[in-house]
């Protein structure tokens, strides 16, 4: 099998939309969430984190369907993982703490839970009451509190996360000094 | 535009969110690294290829409610 992110290129757009079209209940989180919040460095996928009902995971599998969604891995091509019958359903996506797709619109990541900086994993109900929406255009999407994917990345403690905390962590002092101005270059 | 369902109460915070900045920053990555794994409910890691197959069949055939869709 050969290795390769050889998928469809990034149209966050497409993924959201597509998500609310079919009502899926979901906070942005991870890297795109950082840079909805001002962040700059750069990322290469979209990080969702949907409510983990039966309800909303029926939702979110038909999202999935609609996007051509196939899980992806080290080592395996698009071409390859295409070709993967995988039932995408609220069974499925149940039996899933965190899953890595690739979809027509490009590559898409679902965690169902993600960790404070104690290591505590709270779920979307957990987060929703502090999350912002972020608007662009006429594109409207709820985003994790910046205080909450610090604190993920904080525990993670990968070498991506700790490249992007320093700029993570003066965007979020700018937001509790009341200064909501973006970062410099914005 | 948040759909159905979507949290309510309390005014909520609005940012502005510019989306040619964030696909002039996106990257089109290499491969899926160590980190971008899928992991099952019981904590297994889905890091290979051979796993992933393995992981499909399982959930392919785990029992479903009669109304499930396909």
């Amino acid at each position: 099998m050969t290795a390769g992110r050889d998928g469809p290129p990034l149209d966050l757009e497409r993924i959201i939309i597509t998500l609310q079209r079919h009502g899926v209940e979901f906070l942005l989180v991870g890297g795109a969430g950082a840079q909805a919040h001002g962040a700059q460095r750069p990322t290469e996928d979209v990080d969702c984190l949907p409510r983990a009902t039966v309800e909303n995971y029926e939702r979110l599998a038909a999202a999935l369907r609609e996007l051509g969604a196939r899980l992806r891995v080290h080592g395996m091509s698009d071409a390859e993982a295409r070709q993967l019958p995988m039932q995408i359903d609220a069974t499925a996506l149940a039996n899933l703490r965190a899953s890595t797709w690739m979809t027509d619109a490009g590559p898409l990541d679902l965690l169902f839970e993600m960790a404070d900086r104690a290591g505590r994993t709270r779920g979307y109900g957990d987060l929703v009451d502090r999350s912002v929406i972020a608007t662009a255009g006429e594109l409207a999407v709820r985003v994790a509190a910046l205080a909450d994917i610090v604190a993920s990345k904080e525990f993670a403690d990968r070498d991506k996360d700790r490249e992007a905390l320093p700029e993570l962590h003066r965007l979020l002092d700018r937001q509790r000094s009341g200064d909501a101005s973006p970062e410099q270059g914005r | 535009m948040l759909g159905a369902g979507y949290h309510g109460g309390m005014a909520d915070q609005v940012v502005e969110w510019n989306l040619a900045e964030f696909y002039a920053a996106v990257e089109r990555g290499g491969p899926p690294t160590g980190d971008d794994v899928t992991v099952t409910r019981d904590g297994r890691r889905i890091d290979t290829p051979e796993k992933l197959i393995a992981l499909v069949i399982e959930l392919n055939e785990l029992p479903r409610p009669a109304s499930s869709a396909a």
